[in-house]
């Protein structure tokens, strides 16, 4: 029993960084937006497919498969933004509309999806076989290479939040966004940047969780919601709050897995949250409306 | 949201003659999927219009109420299949058990602000698909669902012809109920106090008017609808199983209301009209639909916020030079 | 005789359905201290915000430096020298007080000088110097109205609008913002000062402009409006 839980946690932490880069991705939006961006599962999946075809179709070496779907799907948030999500906000009921209208967006992404490839599950290129032991746990070697995307990934985004010029301007627009405007900083450009770098690591949690599990047109929904209610405990808006929660509940999930079976995964760590939301409104770490970054 | 275009006189006369016409419907033809066709018409025109009202009246960005309609047909399924309770019996309690359900959704969501209604009211509907297909046990009928658990007896009274209009008047007349009480609902004073004070809660709060328990109310008596809804459509189907979750419906429905527009009592009902004929067409292609359902969305979100609904209200107003009874809000957030 | 720094002609402008200014003129040439006094909800603040460009100018023209800088984006009119400084200072609350300066240097120009600006800032108010790594949130009100002026110094200022400096501080805290204000005129920015208080007022301006339900009711030098104390309860009911 031991060795299965500790098994169990490890397989929770490895689960957790990828649900850290998926909820951060979502959380960074609302911060900075307000938007609710329903297509995050689609566009996970979206950039699973995109390494797929490019190992597949084009031919391409499997490791390059993650840089360029995360090029692919940045851009692909930046269309976003620039033809759906920017022209909506502002105007009468923004905040319902744009929530509508991306789910609007994953419905087509998804049907379309099913359209081109099918519905049949596909294995993720970008993987590595092979395990070893540790201290009684088998690590794969896929594990350690989702730990070390995904902490970079996450190094790499606390590097320029907290110290590069756009980075900067990115919280200042979530904290105070018509002090942010005061300062000469663009919202349209800052918002532009926002989707596209959180559709770039849709791409990156898409590809990695593939790469465990399959790909499959809905694969992204239940992540997706996983990462909802990851950032609602963290407080949305909140990059650190979001990271601690990934693991919590990432952890936690495994575990009541383990215990519980699959399954009900899901619906105790909704249960969860729920009974957190009573007492604490704005999440475990969030603070009542204030935004942080 | 909340432009109400409220013609008096002839306004009134317009539902009168639909119903009649509805109502004489069955007489005039026999085509059976057609009658067949015009009762789901009615009974996703009850989810929309009470749907409407939980969205465009209260507010409330909640994304539950098709779950709920799902549970109606669930309880009559379950009650019918274990207790061996027909669902004329299990009608109402399905109705209250589905209200029931709405108010303890909305006793802790209502509490929270828009975005987070929205994602929790999604969960909530996730989580009740999930525990629902993953039952292994036989209770719900897991992914393969139940069926067989009786019927109205109409088929008994009135042969199998006639049990199809004698559920396509049900249906008539439950969704003219729903409309009904939903209209009495916002002509109350509550209801009336609640919609001029949507916007200033503080206000609301000092004259003793609480958005919370106005909201809860709302929901809870749309839940009450529509559970009775998906009680009728389970039984009328014969069969509840999880595929009535499907996304692509809900996202179908939510374009009913989107292309209708929210701001008006009868948009939602055109919009179904509508989308209907879209999903008849496609229905051979369901990816297709689907794209063209999520691209409908977009669009009109983006260059028809208010709906068709609205803009015919406007070119009507402009035609007969009549002013509206209430005067539309440019609402801001 | 040159134009004014900053002109204001006829200038019209509100939210939604409401006008709130009905036609407001006024100067502010260089180096001098222009006060704008009225009452709450009568617009002062709007003004600002037209001026700056967080509003769309709905009538009239603004002219800064002779350009007219109508339906100009705000990163335009900072760029150009026009800093708000906004009421309730609006200081980014989970960034430490050097973040916050940073931002105010956030322009390219601004950008690549941002150090030797830091350390004027820094001279200025010494005490932002001291709680250069401390939340903005956890300031006093004296000290993030400071950090709120040292924020709009960062960038090229020549302009600044200065939103109800007095707002919410303890006399002797309004006092310490003032001197610093008087310091800044004397370092040469003409500054716009917007106040509901006008005991402060009469100290500092050069020129005072009386705002009542989003028009000029009076204008004249300070020494006007404390010599004669009938002035503000006529126009204000002060």
């Amino acid at each position: 029993m031991g060795a299965a839980l500790i098994q169990t946690i490890y397989s929770g932490l490895v689960l957790s960084s990828i649900y850290a880069l998926m909820a951060v991705g979502l959380t960074l939006i609302f911060g900075a937006l307000r938007v609710l961006n329903l297509a995050h599962g689609a566009l996970m999946m979206m950039g699973a497919y995109v390494s797929w075809l490019s190992a597949e179709w084009l031919g391409l070496p499997v490791f390059l498969g993650l840089p360029i779907s995360f090029l692919v799907m940045m851009l692909v948030g930046f269309v976003m933004y620039r033809l759906m999500i920017g022209p909506m906000i502002g105007k009468p009921n923004w905040e319902t509309n744009t929530f509508i209208a991306t789910s609007g967006l994953a419905l087509a992404l998804e049907s379309f999806a099913l359209l081109v490839f099918g519905p049949r599950n596909q294995p993720q290129p970008f993987s590595i076989d092979g395990s070893f032991q540790l201290i009684g746990v088998t690590v794969s070697y896929q594990d350690i290479l989702i730990l070390v995307v995904a902490a970079s990934a996450l190094i790499l985004m606390e590097r320029f939040l907290s110290h590069s010029r756009s980075g900067l301007a990115i919280r200042a627009t979530a904290q105070q966004p018509d002090a942010a405007q005061l300062m000469g900083v663009r919202q349209d450009h800052i918002f532009l940047l926002v989707l596209g770098v959180s559709s770039g690591l849709a791409a990156l949690s898409g590809v990695l969780l593939s790469s465990i599990y399959f790909i499959a047109p809905t694969f992204g929904f239940h992540p997706m919601l996983k990462s909802f209610i990851i950032c609602i405990f963290g407080g949305l808006g909140n990059i650190r709050g979001t990271l601690y929660a990934a693991f919590i509940i990432g952890i936690t999930e495994s575990v009541v897995s383990l215990f519980l079976g699959v399954r009900y995964a899901l619906p105790i760590m909704f249960g969860l949250i729920i009974i957190v939301l009573i007492f604490r409104p704005a999440g475990l770490f969030g603070q009542r409306e204030v935004v942080r970054l | 949201m909340m432009a109400m275009a409220d013609q008096k006189g002839l306004g009134r006369l317009w539902p009168l003659l639909f119903v009649a016409g509805f109502a004489a419907l069955p007489w005039l033809t026999d085509d059976r999927y057609f009658l067949d066709l015009v009762i789901l018409f009615f009974v996703w025109s009850l989810i929309v219009t009470q749907w409407n009202l939980v969205l465009g009246q209260a507010g409330i960005f909640s994304l539950v109420q098709f779950a709920i309609f799902n549970l109606g047909g669930y309880f009559t399924a379950v009650v019918g299949v274990h207790l061996d309770i027909g669902p004329a019996w299990s009608f109402l309690p399905a109705g209250l058990f589905c209200a029931l359900f709405g108010f303890l959704v909305g006793l802790p969501c209502l509490r929270l602000r828009g975005p987070y209604v929205a994602l929790l009211t999604l969960a909530t509907s996730s989580v009740v698909l999930l525990l629902i297909s993953a039952d292994t046990s036989g209770f719900t009928g897991g992914g393969y669902g139940l069926y067989g658990f009786g019927d109205y007896g109409f088929r008994d009274l009135f042969g199998s012809f006639g049990k199809l209009v004698a559920h396509y008047y049900f249906a008539l007349i439950l969704l003219v109920l729903a409309c009904w009480v939903a209209i009495k609902v916002m002509k109350s004073p509550l209801g009336l106090a609640f919609r001029a004070l949507r916007d200033s809660e503080g206000y609301a709060g000092a004259v003793g008017i609480s958005r919370y328990r106005y909201q809860l109310l709302v929901f809870t008596l749309t839940s009450f609808f529509i559970g009775l809804a998906g009680s009728f459509y389970g039984t009328h189907l014969g069969l509840v199983d999880p595929t009535g979750f499907d996304f692509g419906t809900l996202m179908l429905l939510l374009a009913m209301i989107v292309v209708g527009g929210t701001g008006t009592r009868w948009g939602p009902i055109l919009g179904c009209a509508l989308l209907m004929v879209l999903n008849e067409f496609m229905r051979e292609i369901p990816q297709w639909r689907d794209m063209a359902v999520g691209g409908t969305v977009v669009v009109f979100l983006l260059l028809w916020p208010r709906g068709i609904a609205d803009g015919l209200a406007r070119l009507f107003r402009l035609i007969t030079g009549r002013r509206s009874g209430t005067t539309p809000a440019s609402a801001s957030t | 005789m040159s134009e004014p720094l900053l002109v204001l002609e006829d200038v019209r402008s509100g939210y939604d359905d409401i006008t709130v200014l009905q036609g407001i003129s006024l100067d502010v040439p260089e180096g001098q201290v222009i006060s704008v006094l009225g009452p709450n909800g009568h617009g002062k603040t709007t003004l600002l915000r037209t001026i700056s460009g967080l509003l769309r100018l709905r009538g009239g023209a603004i002219r800064f430096d002779g350009k007219p800088i109508d339906g100009w984006r705000v990163d335009q009119i900072v760029g150009a020298g026009i800093v708000h400084i906004p009421q309730g200072d609006l200081v980014f609350p989970q960034m430490t007080v050097k973040e916050n300066l940073y931002l105010g240097a956030y322009l390219p120009e601004a950008h690549k000088r941002r150090s030797a600006q830091l350390e004027h800032v820094y001279r200025l108010f010494p005490r932002l110097k001291e709680r250069a790594g401390q939340i903005a949130s956890t300031l006093s009100g004296g000290e993030r109205r400071m950090l709120a002026l040292g924020r709009g110094l960062m960038s090229r200022a020549r302009l600044l609008m200065i939103d109800e400096p007095s707002l919410g501080l303890a006399p002797l805290v309004t006092e310490e913002i003032y001197d610093n204000i008087h310091r800044l005129k004397e370092e040469g920015y003409a500054i716009l000062l917007v106040e509901e208080n006008p005991e402060r007022v009469l100290d500092t301006a050069d020129h005072i402009h009386l705002i009542d339900h989003g028009a000029v009711v009076w204008q004249g030098s300070a020494a006007e409006l404390g010599a004669d104390d009938s002035i503000l309860t006529t126009y204000l009911g002060v």
